[in-house]
């Protein structure tokens, strides 16, 4: 992990982003029930859990092991800029994995006959939905805030890989 | 950086949750609940019904072949607006 090195983000794990974040986009615009939101559910879920995997084999700062996780961390301002995730950005990324998940699974319920069209289900759907796009902000407020920080384009890291 | 923004802005102003809409009529033009309900009963087994945010009534439930099925309807006509079949 050379501090020179330019590339933060391999192919692997930009696909894996693009493969949740698009997904996630369209199925909070596609009204819940229609098979395309659930296609879209399901891709963004198995995206996720592939992307929770591969947390744990990749050999780069995708790597769980290289996320500044450290509660202290998180609320300190950042002074050092980290060339994978920064602390506040490993834990939304976290907490919006699982809520990628938990909607996989409510989703799943909700076309159960059990479950058929039970409201606390729904609604449990719904907010977790809005929690997410919640997170999104957070994610979005995040690039700009660093990429002013630290005059870079951070969220290049996602095109190209590199961050400036 | 701008067009990130901007990106993000037009994003943030979409309205979540696109949703079905029956009608615009007033309530005391709306069939009457109970009414409607033991009509729809003649075709549907219904487990949930409810009066949603676009003005619908809506039931979950099943039909004579046992599908799982939701349905919206006007409540003023009684005419369906939306059928989703599992």
């Amino acid at each position: 992990m050379n501090a020179e090195s330019p590339v933060a983000w391999n192919t692997i794990t930009r696909l894996t982003h693009w493969l949740i974040a698009i997904p996630v986009l369209l199925d909070f615009f596609i009204e819940g029930g229609d098979l395309s939101h659930e296609v879209l559910g399901y891709i963004a879920m198995g995206s996720t859990v592939f992307r929770l995997g591969w947390g744990f084999i990749s050999k780069d700062h995708a790597n769980f092991a290289s996320f500044p996780l450290h509660p202290k961390k998180l609320f300190s301002m950042q002074t050092v800029h980290y060339k994978g995730h920064n602390p506040q950005a490993s834990w939304v990324y976290i907490l919006m994995w699982i809520l990628v998940i938990a909607l996989g699974v409510t989703g799943f319920m909700m076309g159960l006959d059990k479950y058929w069209g039970e409201d606390w289900l729904e609604n449990l759907h719904e907010t977790f939905s809005n929690v997410l796009m919640g997170l999104v902000a957070l994610h979005f407020a995040g690039l700009i805030f660093d990429s002013w920080r630290f005059k870079r384009k951070t969220w290049l890291g996602m095109f190209t890989g590199k961050k400036s | 950086m701008k067009s990130l923004f901007s990106a993000f802005l037009i994003f943030a102003s979409f309205n979540a949750f696109a949703k079905v809409d029956c009608t615009t009529e007033s309530k005391d033009k709306w069939k009457n609940q109970d009414a409607f309900k033991k009509e729809l009963e003649a075709t549907y087994k219904i487990k949930v019904f409810k009066v949603t945010e676009g003005n619908c009534y809506e039931i979950y439930g099943h039909n004579k072949e046992g599908k799982k099925v939701e349905i919206y309807f006007n409540p003023v006509t009684g005419e369906k607006v939306k059928e989703r079949i599992k």
